[in-house]
């Protein structure tokens, strides 16, 4: 068999069937000349990979150029989005039960699931639990997350969560609201809160999409209904328009206060 | 809401390390490799709803990269293919002492591979640096397997001439 410069280069990339890699292994025990091309190709592999190591270390400025892309192409999806709700016309029927649930869903984290951070102290009654308070690690989230930028919150004792901030509007009471998903390996939720006079952050809704198993410690909704709840609460609450991503980041920079 | 969107934020963010090697491999300096990738990334972002899930996530990004590097960057022809070696060298020196020999081997191939075409220099990126298979390169490059077999073994018939080495 002739071993071509292709079937080398195939045999030190691991391209080759066994019967073929044999071939070659048996001619390389006595073709000196083909030792020789081997080891030269290995040599420049071996040189490359030195040259061009892989760098764990990514230079802040591409990080922050992809958040504030993103930023911008969730701000054209969101204003189509919620051109869309403009028209749902179910808030009435489901808002008395999207209270419920999340009084129920607030319920069920104090109970015990492995989102406990929503809440400083387990003791608080629902109702209590419905204000994020700055001392909760959603709040500072909520104060300070550009829309669509994605925060891991500290949860050392169970798995990963992550909170995204949606978007941002002004409530037809003049408060500065928030859209936010959380979402861990066991729960993905949706939720709205409003920031008060008192600085606090008011959870209007927040609702646990249904994806797997349900425990029953909570009230979980199929996602596409949840994200018609969620629409028509922000229907009812938005004054016009989400405030563009420009506008949000003059709010965080200045503790929400207006811009106008 | 954004799902799509939120995650291709994280693939790209797992992706980075990998495709700013690669980014680096063709442009050979780093500045004109994160250029690459910031354009990059911005398409993928902005093409987020074209991104077809059957499909190999890298592959696609990959893809973009190498069309990107070709039209706007292959367009600069008076920057050409300057490869940094002074840089290369010192970054790795930094981070092992090299013989003298090694740096002046690795000098050698950094200059050859401005002789690469770009056809060759994409293979040498995505299979001998990258480490992907065949089958891989032949689909971000959109050509047949063959073609990336001949491509490969010329490119490194080139590198090779560089080290010459004697046994």
């Amino acid at each position: 068999m002739e071993i071509t410069d292709q079937l080398l280069n195939a045999y030190i990339d691991g391209e080759l069937n066994s019967e073929t890699r044999l071939s070659i292994e048996l001619e390389l025990k006595s073709n000196k000349e083909l030792q020789i091309k081997l080891n030269n190709l290995k040599k420049v592999n071996k040189l490359l990979a030195l040259a061009f190591p892989i760098s764990e270390n990514i230079p802040e400025k591409l990080i922050n150029n992809l958040n504030n892309v993103q930023e911008k192409s969730a701000d054209i999806i969101n204003i189509n989005r919620t051109k869309q709700s403009k028209t749902n016309k179910t808030f009435s029927n489901w808002y008395p039960t999207a209270i419920a649930a999340s009084i129920m869903l607030v319920l069920g984290i104090l109970i015990g699931s492995n989102l406990n951070f929503l809440t400083p102290d387990s003791k608080n009654s629902a109702m209590l639990a419905m204000t994020i308070q700055p001392n909760n690690a959603l709040y500072s989230v909520l104060e300070t997350t550009p829309s669509s930028s994605i925060i891991e919150l500290s949860n050392p004792d169970n798995d990963k969560v992550f909170v995204k901030p949606i978007l941002s509007f002004k409530s037809n009471t003049g408060h500065f609201c928030r859209e936010f998903d959380i979402n861990s390996e066991a729960k993905n939720m949706t939720g709205v809160a409003c920031r008060q006079s008192d600085l606090s952050w008011n959870l209007e809704v927040l609702l646990e999409n249904s994806r797997h198993s349900t425990d029953e410690n909570s009230f979980e909704l199929a996602s596409d209904r949840v994200e018609e709840v969620i629409n028509s609460v922000i229907d009812e609450l938005m004054l016009d328009n989400p405030i563009s991503a420009e506008n949000e980041k003059f709010l965080i920079n200045n503790n929400w206060k207006r811009f106008d | 809401m954004n799902d799509e969107l939120t995650v291709i934020h994280r693939e790209i963010i797992d992706l980075l390390p990998r495709l700013r090697r690669f980014a680096y491999s063709l442009t050979g300096n780093q500045d004109d490799a994160d250029d690459l990738c910031q354009a990059t990334t911005e398409k993928v972002l902005k093409n987020a709803d074209k991104w077809n899930d059957n499909k190999q996530f890298d592959h696609w990004v990959f893809r973009i990269a190498k069309n990107l590097w070709i039209d706007q960057f292959r367009a600069k022809k008076v920057r050409g293919h300057n490869i940094d070696i002074d840089s290369i060298t010192e970054n790795l020196n930094e981070l092992s002492h090299n013989e003298p020999e090694t740096n002046l081997l690795l000098r050698q191939v950094l200059s050859k591979m401005e002789d690469l075409t770009e056809d060759q220099r994409l293979l040498i990126g995505l299979i001998a640096i990258e480490g992907y298979s065949y089958k891989d390169a032949a689909d971000i490059l959109e050509i047949p397997v063959g073609t990336v077999m001949s491509r490969l073994s010329r490119a490194r018939t080139v590198l090779v001439s560089a080290i010459n080495l004697k046994d």
